[in-house]
């Protein structure tokens, strides 16, 4: 049993080493990362508060006291970006993972069944129609602005794109030969989707999920922005452009440092997608052991323990 | 007179030199000669041949010399590359289908090699093209010169690809595996056609192929490879005759021959049937008011317990598809398919699954048949938690192990990946899986066509050794006849979905019945050049006349 955790842990450090080298991945991580830690840790250390009005003290420019200055009620805009951070981090990870749980089980299910496979992709189809930030800004307007609305209106906006790439990938993967070979030994449907189509459709998931992840951000700017989002005065950083908005001949900043925090946190994400995509690529995968992996194990000298013959 | 090509102490390396694919090789390629390069996969036969087109993998460290009719290729500028490609040699790939693109005519295609070498009248290129059509054996080439690939059957493409290597009459055709994709009686017609270039047309050929029967059949001389250096090098006739090196001999030991597998006792009663069909029909819907596609039409067999039928037939003979249809999924449409005497056209849900319980399956491309994600431990595990076999999870653990070694395999590779093997251990995987519930039946598709003649050997012995030792009855699928005759007990002959023969391995192989049967028998290239050339005039008399249906 030793040597076969060992060989399994070989494996799985090949890939982290195999993550390691990838620049584009280790970047974001630590954009992102640091981003969700500043935002968690900071606060409470540096005896922040987001609503904390201070009438005498509006608008002011950064100092030592105020670092990003404060806004239009004299409130302290580092703690309020900090906090905007964590209000749409946190958001941002509740509609991911509910989007891609349900797309992902959605998606296996529609290529499963043919009846529920055309309904399912009609319905997508029609609410993929409709502009992802006018029907959140429509579902939000109808049941009211706030953090369980927003939500349910974002993961029904990106639920049908997971749907359809996981769809996708769940029926090219049911004629693959291993899926047949399951059934063949007598395995059930729920075997077949739990056991084979759904690791194999993970990676394409993990992917796309971070470019939602980072879309999600950039709407419910967008959202609070046009008072659509998370209501004030909780902090998010649409909020603050939203009163940057009205101050920006007087307090630029405002403006500035948040779109700076908006900007860097996708960048940060979109460099974790286009990293995932390299590690999840075919070409680097151990399944591809034909004509292409072999030539890649020509060109490329073997470093890691766990891919020997 | 130069040589054609001239190979001195050619390495290949990869990698700063960390995989030496190619060491110190040298060949010489003769006038008029048809040299074979001999080897098993990754033994760099390919590389050795490629490389007298300068046509190298990324990465590749190379040294040596090439001269391919009197000019240094390594050295060539790529202006001179360019002209010595097509013209003094040229390139017949293994899959005819992917080196012909599929959205120009084939004669647009043989066209653009001779315009590149500066024949600019469309009309002459045109005219030479239908001639070299009619040369390579292409019936009626004047209409189908505007074909496109795709209306062109595998062993047509083949021809038009050789066809596109003679365009510029080069010196010296170099053929990758150019009939390993073929069926047997196509590949015969293929074989024969380069010999007639280098009869006709004088082209000398470097031919490469695992496949020591096409080397009888073909070459003149035989050099093989093994772990990228020459072995042995030798006239096709003194090498079948008295192999000198250690791992020739073992090669020629390993290729199964017709008519030489032993003899097996029909011990089995024709009580106990386990599979039984009655004229069995299987047929594909067609889309959108195209006709019905018949698959499979009006086949009847039986196989006994413990009994093992091979079924052969080539590319498109529904031999795959009754395999499948055994365990459902191929849908029966009509006649009757009894398995363990239940009919499967009625059964469905958890009868179904009881059925394919008692059924192993092995699959014929042993990379994809398992899911990446899944440790061998897990593959062969599946069926027994699939059907909650065994009651703990320690059984399942000593069962695993148990099956590990029934294959042949080391134990603690149970904690690897499927990527992680080597073709032939994949298939003993694959194996253990079937056999992991203990099945009554196991239906093999083509299981080892994917694999080097060597190792397939060592798994078709697996596989006798196993079916004796366990007892199952098995329905062995293979377009291989003498794979075929060496497992089963019993042959059955496919065509077209049609069953037109059935009996014991001896007497099929001995005394066939059908015209297709014996050309099929003809048409396998048997690794004894003696033989071969007896057998030639034979084959293509009855190739020539057609094959009567």
């Amino acid at each position: 049993m030793t040597e076969l955790t060992q060989t399994i842990l070989g494996r799985r450090g090949g890939a982290f080493s195999r993550a390691m080298q990838n620049p584009h991945l280790i970047v974001g991580l630590i954009i992102v990362g640091g981003m969700a830690l500043a935002a968690v840790v900071l606060p409470p250390l540096m005896g922040l508060d987001s609503l904390a009005v201070d009438p005498l003290n509006r608008l002011k420019p950064p100092s030592v006291a105020h670092p990003f200055g404060t806004d239009n009620f004299g409130r302290d805009l580092a703690a309020r970006i900090l906090f905007g951070a964590s209000t749409s981090l946190s958001l941002a990870a509740l509609v991911t993972v509910l989007a891609a749980s349900l797309g992902v089980a959605v998606g296996i299910l529609a290529s499963f069944s043919r009846l529920l496979d055309h309904v399912i992709m009609r319905i997508c189809d029609g609410l993929m129609a409709i502009p992802a930030l006018l029907f959140a800004l429509a579902l939000t307007a109808t049941f009211g602005p706030n953090f369980s609305n927003l939500v349910i209106a974002l993961v029904i906006v990106f639920v049908p794109g997971i749907a359809r790439l996981v769809r996708a990938r769940a029926l090219a993967l049911r004629s693959e030969t291993f899926v047949e070979a399951a059934i063949a030994m007598g395995g059930s449907n729920l075997h077949v989707m739990a056991r084979h189509i759904f690791p194999n459709v993970l990676s394409i998931v993990a992917v796309q999920v971070t470019f939602i992840f980072a879309e999600t951000i950039v709407i419910e700017a967008a959202l609070s922005f046009l008072g659509a989002g998370v209501p004030p005065p909780a902090a998010s950083w649409g909020n603050i452009l939203y009163d940057g908005k009205a101050a920006i001949t007087k307090a630029p900043y405002m403006v500035l440092f948040a779109s700076t925090a908006v900007v860097i946190t996708v960048v940060g994400l979109t460099m974790i997608g286009d990293g995932l995509r390299d590690l999840v690529d075919p070409r680097m995968s151990a399944r591809e052991a034909g004509g292409v992996r072999r030539f890649f194990r020509l060109v490329v000298p073997r470093s890691g323990k766990g891919d020997h013959q | 007179m130069t040589m054609p090509l001239v190979i001195e102490n050619l390495n290949i390396s990869f990698g700063q030199g960390a995989i030496e694919a190619v060491r110190d090789v040298s060949l010489e390629l003769r006038p008029g000669e048809i040299l074979a390069l001999v080897g098993e996969s990754g033994s760099g036969k390919s590389l050795t041949a490629r490389s007298a087109l300068k046509m190298f993998p990324e990465g590749a460290i190379v040294d040596g010399r090439i001269n391919l009719t009197g000019e240094n290729v390594l050295a060539a500028s790529p202006k001179n590359l360019e002209r010595i490609r097509g013209k003094a040699a040229a390139m017949v790939f293994q899959e005819p289908s992917t080196a012909l693109n599929p959205v120009f005519t084939i004669g647009w295609q043989i066209g653009e090699g001779l315009r590149a070498h500066g024949m600019g009248d469309m009309r002459k290129r045109r005219a030479r093209a239908i001639e070299l059509l009619r040369e390579v054996g292409i019936p009626d080439p004047e209409t189908r010169v505007d074909y496109y690939p795709h209306q062109l059957s595998g062993g047509q493409k083949q021809r038009v690809v050789i066809a596109m290597a003679l365009a510029l009459r080069p010196a010296v055709i170099i053929a990758d595996e150019p009939t390993t994709a073929l069926d047997v009686t196509v590949q015969a017609g293929i074989l024969n056609l380069l010999r007639r270039c280098r009869d006709e047309i004088g082209t000398s050929i470097l031919i490469i192929t695992h496949n020591l029967g096409v080397v009888a059949e073909l070459a003149d001389r035989v050099a093989v490879m093994y772990q990228g250096r020459i072995v042995e090098e030798a006239s096709s006739a003194a090498l079948f005759a008295s192999p000198q090196a250690e791992y020739t001999r073992r090669l020629l030991a390993a290729v199964p021959r017709l008519g030489e597998g032993t003899p097996k006792e029909d011990a089995t009663n024709r009580e106990g049937l386990v599979l039984e069909t009655n004229q069995l029909e299987i047929t594909y819907p067609g889309r959108f008011g195209r006709t019905l596609v018949h698959a499979i039409r009006g086949v009847s067999f039986d196989i006994a317990a413990g009994e093992v039928l091979g079924l052969v037939g080539e590319s498109g003979s529904g031999k795959s598809t009754i395999g499948r249809a055994v365990v459902g999924l191929s849908p029966v449409t009509g006649g009757a398919m009894r398995l363990f005497g239940t009919d499967l056209r009625h059964v469905k849900g958890e009868r179904l699954r009881e059925l394919r319980r008692r059924v192993g399956f092995i699959f014929q491309d042993p990379a994809s048949s398992f899911n990446r994600f899944m440790t061998v431990f897990d593959c062969i595990a599946e069926p027994l938690r699939v059907h909650r076999a065994l009651s703990s999870a320690s059984a399942v653990k000593s069962r695993v192990l148990e099956l590990l070694d029934q294959v042949q395999l080391p134990r603690d590779m149970s904690g690897r990946y499927p990527g992680e093997l080597s073709g032939g251990q994949r298939q003993r995987v694959g194996l253990a899986r079937a056999l992991a519930l203990n099945p009554e039946f196991i239906v093999a598709d083509e299981p080892t066509s994917a694999l080097d003649v060597s190792i397939q050997a060592k798994v078709l012995d697996l596989f006798k050794s196993l079916q004796k030792e366990l007892g199952f009855a098995a329905l062995f699928i293979s377009h291989d006849l003498a794979v075929v005759e060496e497992i089963s007990h019993r042959v059955g002959v496919l065509r077209h979905g049609e069953l037109l023969e059935l009996g014991s391995a001896r007497e099929v192989m001995s005394t066939p019945h059908h015209d297709y049967t014996r050309l099929l028998i003809n048409s396998v290239p048997v690794p004894d050049p003696a033989i071969q050339a007896s057998k030639r005039a034979d084959v293509q008399s009855m190739l020539s006349l057609g094959v009567p249906s």
